[in-house]
């Protein structure tokens, strides 16, 4: 295998799935031009993509569909439907899903709001009590406080002693580590 | 998604019973592809079909009109042929692919496959028989792999779709590719190499 085939090696899956860049495109199409291994190992992928689709297609093929639509309203009719809470949920889990990225800003900003906020105000709030005071008084104190939802965690440390916070935000793939098969 | 297919799942959602029978016309075949790629079990997989499209009439409030339909369609759809493999105890608890797939070096295992295809007068029968070794290979492979590339091979979805499907991220679906495609490569190179010897044996 020559220096360009490993350069450009990790682009080929992509470029058959068509995930590329026109950039990136245009450099394997360069290399795929001049370079016969990394053709043949390109045809052997889209080979055996082929055969797979080729194979799930012939058994699909096999399948008599007439009726069917009517078999699953008559099985709609016949088994008890899901509670409300099922259906609640389900909903609450998609709903989390979708607008994580929204979610997960918006705590970011509530944390660090209340972080800057809550030391600024027990301050403003004791007039005549010098920060060194309330440091002693709140000694050895640590609040460790986390939260979880759609896969995503935060936690928080809040150490009196020398007035810090640590917000620590964390995702986990919770399809790698757990099982999938709670969803709906 | 379609403006006609928004139409028809914000219609279904109301309980217009033609239109949701259209959505099941239309996915009924690509619902019944993954579940059958998932358990390789036709009844089953009619079965598991029929389910799908009852959960997804059941639960058709939930579903977020911001994805797609056919991502969450799908979602189910595996989701449920993984729960009829568990009923089955036929779930993988460790997934030795990707362990077995890092042993392996980086290298050419790829080259073979086309070789064969060229062999001309060989050609539809070699089709064949490969055909049956991928499938064969297909079915070994653990089943976080089989979703993946039944999405992406069979049902066409980018990578952006599958993570959405799978709720996993798109660098997971990336990987999980391609250790499913090194180890279906994997299991036909052996094949082919072994068809190889069985046929000069023969000719001795």
């Amino acid at each position: 295998m020559s220096e360009g085939c490993k350069k450009i090696e990790h682009l080929i899956e992509p470029y058959l799935d068509d995930e590329l860049s026109k950039t990136k495109k245009d450099k394997v199409e360069r290399h795929l031009h001049a370079c016969e291994d990394c053709q043949l190992a390109l045809e052997a992928l889209k080979l055996q993509g082929g055969l797979l689709r080729e194979e799930i297609e012939a058994e699909a093929d096999k399948v008599d569909f007439a009726g069917f639509e009517d078999r699953v309203f008559q099985r709609i009719r016949q088994e008890k439907p899901p509670s409300f809470a099922e259906r609640a949920g389900a909903w609450i889990r998609e709903v989390a899903y979708y607008y994580r990225a929204v979610w997960i800003t918006s705590l970011a900003t509530a944390v660090l709001l209340v972080a800057i906020l809550v030391p600024l105000l027990s301050r403003d709030t004791t007039p005549g009590t010098g920060p060194e005071v309330r440091v002693a008084e709140a000694d050895n104190q640590v609040i460790i406080d986390s939260m979880e939802y759609a896969g995503q965690r935060s936690m928080i440390f809040t150490v009196s002693k020398n007035n810090t916070t640590v917000i620590w935000l964390y995702d986990f793939d919770r399809a790698e580590g757990q099982d999938q098969g709670d969803d709906i | 998604m379609a403006t006609d297919e928004r139409q028809l799942v914000r219609r279904a959602k109301r309980g217009d019973e033609k239109a949701f029978r259209t959505l099941m016309e239309r996915y009924r075949r690509k619902v019944y592809s993954i579940a059958y790629g998932m358990v390789h079990n036709p009844e089953a997989a009619y079965d598991i079909c029929q389910e799908v499209f009852i959960k997804v009439y059941r639960y058709l409030g939930s579903f977020q009109g911001s994805s797609s339909f056919y991502t969450w369609l799908y979602r189910i759809s595996v989701n449920l042929s993984i729960d009829w493999l568990r009923k089955q105890g036929r779930v993988d608890l460790v997934d030795f692919d990707d362990s077995l797939a890092r042993r392996e070096p980086d290298g050419a295992e790829a080259m073979v496959v086309p070789k064969v295809q060229d062999s001309d007068p060989l050609k539809a029968l070699g089709r064949k028989e490969l055909r049956e070794q991928i499938a064969r290979a297909f079915e070994s492979l653990s089943e976080k792999h089989r979703a993946v590339l039944l999405l992406r091979e069979v049902e066409g979805l980018s990578y952006d779709e599958i993570a959405r499907a799978l709720k996993i991220h798109k660098g997971t679906v990336m990987s999980r590719l391609h250790h499913a495609r090194r180890n279906l490569q994997r299991s036909l190179r052996t094949y082919v190499q072994s068809g190889g010897k069985e046929k000069r044996m023969a000719e001795k």
